[in-house]
């Protein structure tokens, strides 16, 4: 399928941890038009800054750690996941697949914690853990 | 549209203000807030209509029946095209919006200062985007001299550019009093008395008279609607109703519709002469279609090109200037200007009749008049409406009477009459239902919930509203499912309104979807954000109110919040109440988002560039209302990415042609306002910047690194900002601090890039330097190399453009980040290093181990008192206690350096033009120096400077002038320098306890903020102190040569040490104190060596010193201090004694020296008090190191303790014992009472036989390892006080004997057997080491026994070593020394045995008893000859001394002294051959009486005895020897006798 999914560790201080594209076309989604292509560049990534705003708000209100989709930009869908640190994993997506996203969200959390439990790791440092890239991309290529 | 879109502005008025020039932008603006004030009118204080009353045209003010509009509808239904009955009801109609009517009813003005025509065709499908009004504002004072008359004049000529306008007012504010009130029209307002009052009766007249003209309005339209259907129906009749109205025309006077009407004649005539090739969809009665979107617009509507001409901020004015070109494109010949608003609604209708149509009468049977037949008669033509849709031009006919309404709700509710209103939508919403009229149908129910709302604001009676449930049932599968909800209940209309908007907004959606006139996406998207902007409102206000409602009335409250937001983003407590309050106002924010995202995803695009700006601009604000900052920030961001293209092209536009440039400004702008226009919408974007970087985590504390020069007033508070934004940056930019930044690096890129190239366009050369510095400085890590490269060096560029364009001074401040990261103090070299020693009491460290106390440390002890009075001016003492190098001393006058490490953390070089010390405090001169921090590069810079006075000086930082930059101090805090060397500060670890707040997202963003200024306060610069001038010391010359000696061991010899001063003071204190390579190297004392061991090791490396001073050799002369008085330049010796200590190589003399006894300067300042004194005081020191060699010249070998036997043949042994020299050349003074060894030997021999001799012999081989001869003189001191019995007896001797090289002679010394009190042999080994910490021994442990003993042994060599001395002398050097005999002396138990004098003493003596026929020989000692075959008689007897010591020196309570023995006595007679063989077995050669083996009765202590007879008869000739000893009953011990007895037996 043609869906690509971005996804991105977001620390407390709303900096990317984490930033992978995994979509199956590496390319960034096709951009609204009249926009120009190098504004464009981050898109994906403006988008998801933009819907910490929501998520900060819906975390709040529910128990679970796993928001479903928070956010809708034009044609994609932001799906986000709030760690008990905080840490908001999140995930741009342009298919519907509820169970799947929720499923990848734990795992790759629970790799997360893996790399927390590192004494070297400092909490909101980029991971640059290779390991800890490929098991992501594993994931994603499993579940999505 | 409107940037402040609201749910209620669709009844608002909109009146343009326009400066009548030439006018001062600031006056206008004040006329404006004047004005403004007046933007709500209760429709009871509007004038009734006095024009009317005045010029008696119209008698038709009773007040008007609400009938009177339906009585048009009717008519209109009936289209019964009797023109008399049309002028019948226009008498109705003219009255239908007198203020008189809905007392309570509001007209809300919209005070506009500009004015974009944009949406001109919008104005006929919604009224309210039309210019009701114009109203000029002169000032008086522009016009002293000229006539006034000319400026009203000029306001008409400006009319004309707005043909919508139905009511116009000139006012003329601040006039003279001698100007003449003259013109007609032109309103004079006095600038005295109660102006507000004047003002509001000037505005009423006003609404009053739009009021009358809304009416014409109506009339005109409703008039044209029927011309125009009779014009379909039958052309000639035009004719007719062109003449009517040009009739009316006259009589009315009213403009407008003097204008439509010549329009409209005209139309008819063109239309008919000319083929007008518009493209106007016929089916289409809107006075728009997509296709005409402004992105494409038709030829009248240049608004592309128009528009960025403009400046696009809503804060500009911008007067329509593009007006007068729509007409003339559409190609309509008539009187310019024509109105364009006219222009379309002719399109329309003058293209109706090209395609062909014929209206023909909709409803032709069903002339009932009131709603509820309306309703009917259409429901029943609306069932096959959607499904089968009419050939156009029939459905417009169809749809026209709806939309007709739908118009009139629109001004109803425009004019404040709100019953009206709701009844007119209503029956709006009904027709247009019925006749699927998607687009008026929402349009409609717009108006409808706006009217509503207004009215529950009013509180208007229930009444009217309760009409509305009447209305017609929904048409099945409407949206719409709840109606029922009361309507004055509140919570109900919060809910209602978003789901009626969700209706609308579907409307318009299945509008887009299922005609071919698509709903432009304006109105779409206006709906999304007019139903944000009410739950925004509901949410700020904390629910649903009273207050809510004025506020969405008003619709101004919102925005003043608004502005707060944009402010600044503190969250105080007040905002915390808001959040409170917002939290239960029941509106959750996430719906507000999804509303406004609603209009995102409406296609903005699609919109005109302008649109698409006000579009973000309104979403963005809401956002940032409810809180969504981030969105807030996109959305933003994306409308200033909208702005920029506009930005560039004006820019490039003015470039090139100025005076075009100013045209787009306006020509109505107020004179000298263009530049002030440009730089305020200049920081409207920059302010948008500005907070999209905050959100985006990029801290902008506006820093300009330059000072700007501001061509406006009002901009005190920002600059100031700028300062304190400045201090905090170079106060807390700091290396650890950088190294984690919030944020998200890659967008924060983007931002500032995009930053930078807006403030290039605009362009604002501060904004750009700053930008660029942000980015630089932030995110360098983040950008590649050659990206720096080229930021850095566009920095000078744009200060060279700021400079020209006089925005930027010369001085650029720097900007990147902290250089400094560290400073240190450079140690001084060694002999300028000032030690401090504290004046106050003692440390108790070392009392307390001075006390005995086991632990080094205790912490229980009491300190040492505190003794004021006796103030230690003994500065040796406390000079040996505690000496410290103070760090960060600094001594006045004296030249500093300091170490002050660099960092550059870009890819590009920096270069320090100059750099100093920045100090505080202590007077100080630094000395610049420049250099160059390499890119990515660290360096250390030495930095010089002199204190001038003492005290403390602080170091605050580097004042550095970077190449480009302006000197800039670059501060440095010290507790950060602690905490990088890994230092945790109670403080920091406080200070960090506070931080560690759970914080995320943008709270913690802006959290570190607070922190920083929080930790700003705290900085703590380096401090030093500058201690007086110090005096200084240099070794002028030694007596050494090379500074190297060469010593035999123990050899003492005198060095002297010239010391000159060389300072600038006097010394008046100095001490020496030595180390040397034995004692600084010390060998490592194994632990579990024996303690006699670790004694004798301590005894060398601690005891045993190399130097000493003034000839002294005792313990304390090591360290000394001594007051002196040495002027400047005065010189000084010092002897210092070296001894040759074996293994010493080299040592190092220390002398410490000072000024102590200046005088105290402040003493007058606090006369009555203790003048404070010093705490410390100072010294420096100087080294002088001495290499020292030590060669072993003679070396004492094979010690020997032997008895001294008297024996019989003296004269050999003499000859053998050629021991001594006689007159051997030792120093006359010391040897006194010298003796010659073996005169000694023969008097100790020759002495009495009887008494047993006291002297052993100890023997020593010393050999001479060195190659010339030495002298060695031994001296042995035999006196001690229990033994000096009389005068005569011989105490000490001494001899000399000569050794050759590499010979070796043997010494032998008569010494005197020693007796050692048992409990001084008792005594543990003691320690050289002070301050030994207690341990358990880890060495052997002995039985008790063998401990006694060897703690015999430890003490009797001690006591023999104190005896026996030596010295050499070498004759030809004239060198003399001490031979260390230590080392060589081992003693063995049976040497012990020798050396000691037993407790017991044994007397044996032979007699014959009472015989006298025989004699017994005594021929020595102990030694006897008898004859055989005689009976004699042994007497053994046993003497117990013990206790004899004690007894001597009259000690008697010691219960050492009180031992009595028992003993055990054995004799065992041996016969000894010649030839050493020995019989045991004496049976026949002897016999004895009695036992040989007794128990002794008990022996008292002090010399108690006790014989035993044992009778013998000897049988047998021969040597017989006895032996015997003693056994201890109670210990066992056994006493031997050295000497046994010997007998002699002879015939």
């Amino acid at each position: 399928m043609g869906s690509s999914f971005y996804l991105v560790i977001v620390g407390s201080r709303d900096d990317p941890v984490y930033e992978a594209d995994l979509g199956p076309s590496s390319k960034a989604p096709p951009v609204p038009e009249g926009t120009k292509k190098e504004e464009s560049k981050h898109l994906n990534q403006f988008i998801i800054h933009s819907a910490l705003d929501i998520v900060e708000e819906v975390q709040w209100n529910t128990t679970a750690t796993y928001l479903k989709v928070v956010d809708k930009f034009n044609e994609f869908l932001i799906s986000a996941f709030v760690s008990a640190g905080n840490t908001k994993f999140m995930l741009l997506h342009d298919t519907k697949s509820e169970d799947s996203i929720k499923t990848f969200f734990h795992e790759v959390h629970e790799l997360y914690l893996k790399v927390l439990m590192n004494p070297f790791y400092e909490v909101n440092h980029p991971i640059t853990n290779t390991h800890f890239d490929s098991k992501v991309r594993l994931i994603a290529k499993r579940l999505l | 549209m409107e940037p402040s879109i609201n749910i209620t502005s669709i009844s608002y008025i909109r009146v343009l203000l326009i400066p009548v020039g030439p006018l001062k932008k600031t006056t206008f603006f004040k006329h404006v807030k004047l004005v403004k004030e007046f933007s709500e009118l209760k429709l009871g204080d509007v004038t009734p209509d006095m024009k009317k009353g005045a010029g008696g045209r119209h008698r038709f003010l009773s007040p008007v029946r609400r009938a009177s509009f339906e009585s048009i509808i009717a008519l209109l239904r009936r289209f019964s095209w009797n023109f008399d009955c049309l002028n019948a009801f226009r008498i109705h109609i003219l009255a239908m919006f007198s203020s008189q009517v809905f007392q309570e009813g509001q007209l809300h003005f919209q005070f506009l200062t500009s004015y974009s025509r944009d949406h001109a065709f919008l104005e006929d499908f919604q009224m309210q985007r039309r210019v009701f009004g114009v109203i000029g504002i002169m000032d008086c004072q522009e016009w002293k001299d000229g006539d006034l008359s000319q400026g009203y004049t000029k306001f008409l000529g400006m009319l004309e550019k707005y043909p919508t306008a139905i009511a116009t007012r000139c006012f003329a504010f601040d006039p003279n009093e001698n100007q003449p009130d003259t013109t007609k029209g032109l309103i004079m307002i006095p600038n005295v008395g109660n102006m507000s009052f004047y003002m509001s009766t000037m505005i009423c007249d006003f609404a009053s008279e739009l009021l009358s003209e809304f009416s014409t309005l109506v009339s005109i339209r409703i008039n044209v609607i029927v011309m125009l259907l009779a014009y379909y129906k039958n052309s000639p009749l035009a004719h007719r109703l062109g003449t009517i109205y040009s009739h009316r025309a006259e009589l009315m006077n009213c403009r407008s519709f003097a204008t439509f009407h010549t329009s409209v004649v005209d139309l008819f005539f063109t239309t008919k002469a000319s083929a007008i090739e518009q493209r106007v969809y016929i089916e289409s009665p809107n006075p728009f279609n997509l296709a005409q979107s402004p992105s494409i617009p038709p030829q009248g509507f240049n608004s592309a090109s128009s528009i960025s001409i403009k400046p696009p901020t809503p804060l500009s004015i911008n007067p329509p200037d593009i007006s007068p070109k729509s007409p003339t494109s559409v190609g309509i010949i008539g009187p310019a200007p024509t109105a364009s608003f006219s222009s379309t609604f002719m399109k329309r209708a003058v293209t109706a009749p090209n395609r062909g149509a014929t209206l023909t009468v909709t409803s032709e049977g069903s002339p009932t008049p009131g709603p509820g037949a309306i309703t009917r008669s259409f429901s029943s033509s609306n069932l096959s409406g959607p499904l089968s849709p009419l050939p156009g031009d029939a459905r417009l006919r169809k749809r026209t009477p709806g939309r007709i309404v739908k118009l009139i709700a629109d001004l109803y509710l425009l004019s404040g009459r709100l019953p009206d209103a709701v009844n007119s939508y209503n029956q709006a919403i009904d027709i247009t239902r019925n006749n699927s009229d998607y687009i008026w149908l929402a349009s409609a129910m717009e108006g409808l919930v706006c009217s509503t709302l207004l009215l529950e604001y009013l509180h208007a009676d229930i009444g009217i509203i309760s009409r509305r449930p009447n209305t017609p049932p929904d048409p099945p599968g409407s949206p719409i499912k709840e109606q029922a909800p009361p309507p004055n209940s509140p919570k109900p209309t919060l809910v209602d309104i978003p789901e009626k908007y969700f209706t609308i907004l579907s409307y318009y959606a299945k509008n887009t979807s299922s005609q071919s006139t698509p709903t432009p996406p304006i109105i779409y998207i206006e709906g999304c954000l007019k139903v944000a902007r009410f739950l925004a409102t509901v949410y700020r206000c904390g629910g649903w109110g009273d207050k809510t409602l004025g506020m969405l009335t008003q619709g101004k409250v919102l925005e003043s919040n608004n502005n707060d937001m944009a402010d600044g983003i503190n969250v105080t407590a007040s905002k915390w109440e808001q959040s409170l309050k917002s939290k239960n106002s029941g509106v959750l924010k996430y719906d507000i988002a999804g509303w406004v995202m609603r209009a995102w995803t409406a296609q903005v695009e699609n919109l005109s560039t302008t649109d698409q700006i006000h579009v973000t601009t309104a979403m963005a604000s809401l956002l940032s209302v409810v809180g969504y900052r981030r969105k807030h920030a996109f959305l933003l961001r994306q409308s200033v990415l909208m702005i920029l293209p506009l930005l560039i092209q004006t820019r490039t536009a003015m470039g090139t042609n100025p005076v075009s440039g100013h045209g787009a400004m306006g020509q109505n702008s107020v004179n000298g306002g263009t530049n002030a226009n440009i730089l305020k919408a200049d920081m409207g974007v920059l302010g948008c910047l500005r907070e999209i970087c905050e959100v985006y985590g990029i801290r902008v504390n506006m820093v300009v690194y330059v000072v700007l020069k501001f061509p406006y007033a009002g901009q005190g508070d920002e600059e100031e900002d700028f300062k304190e934004g400045d201090d905090r940056d170079f106060k807390t930019s700091f290396p650890g601090g950088a190294l984690h930044q919030s944020g998200w690096p890659k967008l924060q890129i983007d931002i500032l890039r995009e930053c930078i190239t807006i403030s290039e366009a605009l362009p604002d050369y501060a904004a750009q330097l700053h930008y660029t510095t942000l980015l630089l400085k932030k995110l360098y890590r983040y950008i590649p190399k050659d990206e720096q490269f080229k930021l850095a060096s566009s920095i000078p560029r744009i200060v060279a453009a700021g400079k020209k364009a006089g925005q930027v001074e010369s001085d650029v401040r720097y900007w990147g980040v902290n250089v400094v990261k560290a400073i240190e103090i450079v140690k001084q070299i060694h002999r300028k290093v000032p030690y401090a020693h504290p004046l106050g009491p003692q440390d108790n460290v070392l009392s307390a181990a001075q006390d005995g106390d086991p632990f080094i440390y205790n912490p229980f002890s009491k300190k040492a008192a505190n003794d004021d009075k006796v103030r230690c001016r003994n500065f040796t003492k406390i000079f040996r206690n505690d000496t410290y190098i103070p760090e960060g001393l600094l001594v006045t006058n004296e030249l500093a350096e300091f170490k002050v490490s660099l960092m550059n953390p870009f890819a590009f070089d920096l270069e320090l033009q100059s750099i100093t010390l920045s100090t505080i405090g202590a007077p100080f001169v630094t000395t610049p120096a420049t250099t160059v921090i390499p890119a990515n590069g660290f360096i250390n810079v030495r930095l010089t400077g002199t204190p001038t006075h003492p005290g403390i000086m602080t170091i605050r930082g580097c004042n550095i002038k970077i190449s480009g930059c302006r000197e800039e101090e670059f501060l440095l805090d010290s507790n950060k320098m602690d905490r990088l060397r890994g230092k945790k500060t109670e403080e920091f670890k406080s200070v960090s306890g506070v931080v560690k707040l759970k914080k995320s997202g943008l709270g913690a963003i802006e959290d570190p903020r607070k922190e920083a200024r929080h930790k700003a306060q705290k900085i703590q610069f380096l401090e030093v102190e500058v201690i007086p001038e110090q005096p200084l010391l240099k070794v002028k010359s030694t007596s050494l040569l090379h500074g190297a000696i060469m010593l035999y061991d123990g050899e003492l010899v005198h060095m002297g040490i010239r010391l000159e001063n060389i300072g600038t003071i006097s010394v008046d204190f100095i001490t020496l104190s030595f180390s040397d390579s034995t004692t600084t190297t010390q060998l490592a004392t194994n632990p579990e060596l024996p303690p006699e061991d670790v004694y004798e090791i301590e005894l060398f490396t601690k005891a045993t010193h190399v130097f000493s001073w003034e000839g002294q050799h005792r313990e304390d002369t090591q360290i000394i201090g001594k007051m002196v008085d040495l002027p400047v330049g005065g010189e000084w010796e010092v002897i210092v004694n070296v001894y040759g200590k074996r293994g010493c190589t080299g040592g190092t003399i220390q002398v410490d020296y000072g000024y102590l006894d200046r005088p105290i300067v402040n003493s007058e300042a606090s006369p009555g008090s203790i003048v404070s004194t010093p705490k410390n005081f100072y010294t420096r020191q100087l080294f002088l190191p001495v290499l020292i060699t030590v060669h072993q010249n003679l070396e004492p070998l094979n010690w020997d303790i032997l008895y001294l036997r008297s024996a019989e043949n003296q004269s050999l042994d003499l000859r053998a014992g050629d021991l001594v020299q006689q007159g051997g050349g030792i120093d006359e003074s010391t040897t006194k009472c010298q003796h010659p060894v073996e005169t000694l030997l023969a008097m100790t021999r020759n002495g009495e036989v009887k008494e047993k001799n006291e002297y052993c012999l100890a023997t020593l081989d010393v050999r001479n390892v060195w190659t010339v001869s030495f002298d060695v003189e031994f001296m042995v001191d035999n006196n001690y006080p229990e033994h000096s019995k009389g005068d005569d007896t011989v105490t000490s001797v001494s001899s000399v004997t000569t050794i050759q090289p590499g010979s070796t002679k043997r010494i032998v010394l008569p010494i005197k057997r020693l007796f050692l009190s048992p409990d001084y042999t008792k005594q543990p080994i003691p320690s050289l080491q002070l301050n030994k910490q207690f341990v358990v021994a880890k060495g052997p442990r002995y039985p008790p026994d063998q401990e006694r003993q060897r703690l015999q042994m430890f003490w009797y060599r001690e006591e023999l070593l104190r005896r026996v001395t030596a010295r050499w002398r070498c004759h030809p050097t004239n060198r003399h020394g001490v031979l260390y005999l230590r080392p060589s002396l081992r003693l063995t138990s049976l040497q012990l045995n020798i050396l000691k004098i037993d407790d017991i003493e044994f007397e044996v003596e032979l007699s014959s008893g009472n015989a006298t026929d025989y004699h017994i020989d005594r021929m020595g000692h102990k030694k006897f000859r008898c004859p055989v075959n005689y009976f004699v008689e042994m007497t053994v007897g046993v003497v117990n001394r013990r206790g004899e010591y004690y007894q001597k020196r009259k000690v008697t309570n010691d219960p050492c002294c009180n031992q009595s023995a028992k003993l055990c006595l054995r004799v065992q007679p041996v016969q000894s051959y010649n030839d050493g063989a020995k019989e045991y077995d004496l049976s026949g050669k002897m016999v004895w009486q009695g036992l040989l083996q007794v128990v002794l009765p008990e022996i008292p202590p002090h010399g108690g005895r006790v014989t035993h007879r044992l009778p013998l008869c000897f049988v047998s000739r021969g040597h017989f020897e006895f032996l015997y000893h003693v056994e201890d009953v109670a210990t066992r011990q056994v006493f031997y006798d050295h000497e046994w007895a010997i007998v002699e037996a002879v015939e």
